[in-house]
């Protein structure tokens, strides 16, 4: 099984208890927290960046299960490498 | 957008009757609770509007009641309590829901917005406290944020995957005048569209039926997600065509009749000897609306590892959760197995001698359990519950506690009819019981209930018995009753070294004292024709009745059980079949008849 550094960006509805019921689902998850960013717009929407490390299937369980929150409104999950590397091509 | 806020919020009154108006349209007809300073305003309404406040006797059992009342109706139940501890006792009713996949809304009252935070009286954060266990959540702020969110957590409660919602209504906002001047969103601003299904993927749903028509051993593994979809003919239809032997989980006994000839029961810790038997010896299982629970294959690997598992779930997050499948199907339950219908090709006639070792199990294992019976001091579980069976109708609802009394009905009560069992699996809340047969027999006036509670159960929320009479609703409760903790007992006298600790209960309250209390006849009968007969009796008559059963603790162990982490194949089994394997051997042969009883 494959493990390494992952991304995951949420998209997401409600301000602050959206962070909160995010942050419940994480917390659940088998990885190792890196950082965890979040950005407020005036509509409470919120943009979260969570780096994680660990394995790929316990990244992929956490994406799913965050995916199915209803004021999640999208997840992308990518390697922190695929992300370096579009990097350095641009 | 709703260009229109009708009924009393178009008479310029509160927030509250706006809201009880949006219950209103919803079809909400009634509501289970209890009142406080914090959710009085909206009682009002709700009474104002004609909707019925059913009165608990204590918030976990009005949780429990919604739960049971949403799985019979398939429509959410409604619960409602005040802030803090009204709303803190519906927790574990709330989790209970989670855990099971049961559709129902929670209203809590909640301190003024001006005083959040600030400690006020009766003040929690109930968004927090039931954040992870809830499919949605929200506290309202504004009153124009109350209509929509009170459809959204409505409707969020059934569509997919069914779960428990909660809405956080505060005081202030509840008794603001409502205006609905440029009329309302219909929802929050929530993402619906993702509970609504894909439609099954061809190419899955091909590699699905070549896996099958290829397996020597296909087992349908059949969970709950079954009788939400209404599947279960699509899965006798396929056991059918495939010949494939049909096990279940403990929700899932709710979805297929349990007089199938292929229909083994359920697998698992504390599942039936032919069931273990068909799903451990599986090469490809067929697993559909279960999520894997390590209740029900005892542990993850490497045995199952080793088989070719096809998973159909309707929620994506729970393929792959437990197990790997070589399949993986997003889908409706229903759609799926109807596109792998079509897509079966004319399967070759399989060699039947599986099926014929299953059913020598099968037969084995109850001339065991009759044996067994007719050794036991008092009351031997499984044959009071095949008592009951030949007298409640096959629609009766089935209800049961958490223990090993709930074990025993996994085991020996035949759910005939789906839809028809309700219990606490995914949680095993005690106390589940009780409140749960009057919320379900709220659902179905019509139909018998019979509630098989444990005496530490019972005793969890008895105190909801005032509801029988208050409502006129006679269900018949059957206490099996063994003074102890049994199921916890059970453990200690097998990997404690039988040290008894903190189970064994005194003889105090006598139930049927307690049955009087609150008006119901209570009996203790001395044989099983006895419980034959008041079953019969209070099912016929429509009357409630409290029947308490003898159970020896010394003797009340159920096996067959699978000790956790082990296999299932090495399940303990009951006295007298020592010998039977439960690994498959492609050579064997059925016995001789004479043979058998020699055995
Ligand atoms: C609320 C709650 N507390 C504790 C437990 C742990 N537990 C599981 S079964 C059991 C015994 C149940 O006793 P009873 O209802 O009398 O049923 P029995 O096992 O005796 O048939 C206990 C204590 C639980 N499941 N739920
Ligand atoms: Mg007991």
């Amino acid at each position: 099984m494959s493990s390494g550094s992952y991304v995951l960006e949420i998209e997401a509805w409600n301000g602050m208890d959206a962070v909160m019921r995010i942050t419940n689902m994480a917390r659940r998850a088998k990885l190792a927290f890196n950082e965890m960013r979040v950005v407020f717009n005036g509509e409470r929407l919120i943009h979260v960046e969570l780096r994680v490390e660990g394995e790929e299937f316990e990244a992929r369980w956490l994406a799913a299960k965050l995916d199915r929150m209803p004021e999640v409104y999208s997840v992308t999950m990518r390697r922190e490498e695929d992300i370096l590397e579009e990097k350095l091509v641009a | 957008m709703l260009g229109r806020c009708g009924g009393a919020a178009e008479n310029g009154t509160r927030v509250v009757d706006h809201a009880a108006r949006v219950l209103r349209e919803l079809g909400v007809n009634k509501v289970f609770g209890i009142t406080g300073g914090s959710i009085m305003g909206f009682f009002d309404a709700l009474a104002l509007e004609d909707i019925e406040i059913v009165m608990f006797r204590h918030e976990q059992g009005a949780a429990h009641a919604a739960d049971a009342y949403g799985r019979i109706t398939r429509r959410p139940g409604v619960v409602m309590a005040t802030s803090g501890p009204g709303a803190t006792n519906l927790v574990t009713g709330i989790a209970n829901a989670y855990f099971d996949s049961s559709p129902m809304m929670a209203v809590t009252g909640q301190v003024p917005t001006t005083v959040f935070g600030r400690d006020a009286f009766q003040e929690t954060d109930i968004v927090g406290v039931t954040a992870p266990i809830t499919k949605f959540n929200y506290q309202i702020r504004r009153p124009s944020e109350t209509g929509p969110a009170i459809r959204a957590a409505y409707r969020l409660a059934y569509e997919g995957r069914p779960g428990p919602t909660l809405v956080d209504f505060p005081r202030d906002v509840q008794l603001a005048p409502y205006s609905c001047e440029g009329g309302e969103q219909a929802y929050l601003p929530l993402d619906f569209s993702k509970y609504r299904p894909p439609k099954p993927d061809p190419v899955a749903i091909r590699k699905a039926a070549r896996l099958l028509a290829v397996a020597s051993r296909p087992v349908i593994l059949v969970g709950n997600g079954v009788y939400w979809s209404q599947a279960w003919g699509e899965v006798l239809q396929l056991a059918e065509l495939l010949q494939a032997p049909v096990v279940t989980t403990l929700p899932g006994k709710n979805a297929v009749p349990a007089n199938h000839p292929l229909v083994m029961g359920p697998a698992g810790m504390h599942g039936r000897l032919e069931a273990d038997a068909a799903l451990a010896n599986a090469d490809v299982v067929l697993a559909v609306g279960t999520r894997f629970s390590d209740r029900t294959v005892g542990r993850f690997g490497p045995e199952l590892g080793e088989k070719k598992i096809i998973h159909i779930d309707i929620d994506p997050s729970e393929l792959g959760k437990n197990v790997k499948p070589a399949v993986a199907i997003r889908a409706d339950a229903r759609a799926a197995l109807r596109a792998l219908l079509r897509a079966l090709p004319a399967v070759p006639r399989r060699d039947t001698r599986f099926l014929e070792w299953l059913n020598y199990i099968r037969r084995r294992y109850e001339e065991a359990m009759e044996a067994w019976a007719r050794r036991l001091r008092k009351f031997a579980p499984w044959k009071v519950l095949r008592a009951l069976r030949e007298v409640a109708p096959p629609d009766t609802i089935t209800v049961t506690g958490v223990g090993s009394h709930q074990m025993w009905a996994e085991q020996h009560w035949d759910v005939l009819v789906p839809g028809t069992w309700v219990t606490s699996a995914g949680l095993g809340t005690m106390g589940f019981s009780v409140p749960a047969a009057l919320g379900a027999k709220i659902a179905a006036p019509e139909r018998p209930v019979l509630c098989l509670d444990g005496d530490g159960s019972f005793q969890m929320t008895m105190n909801n018995l005032a509801l029988v009479r208050d409502y006129n609703l006679p269900v018949t409760f059957v206490i099996f009753d063994n003074r102890a903790l049994m199921l916890v007992k059970h453990w200690q006298i097998y990997l404690y070294d039988r040290r008894i600790v903190a189970t064994e209960y005194s003889s105090r309250p006598d139930f049927a004292k307690i049955a009087e209390a609150y008006d119901i006849e209570a009996v203790r009968p001395s044989s099983l024709n006895e419980v034959r007969k008041w079953a019969d009796w209070s099912i016929r008559n429509n009357e409630p009745i409290v029947i308490i059963i003898d159970i020896d603790n010394e003797e009340d162990l159920v096996l067959p059980w699978v000790k956790p982490g082990e296999w299932l194949t090495q399940a303990v089994k009951p006295p007298g079949l020592e010998d039977l394997d439960l690994v498959y051997r492609e050579d064997w042969r059925p016995p001789i008849e004479a043979e058998v009883r020699a055995s």
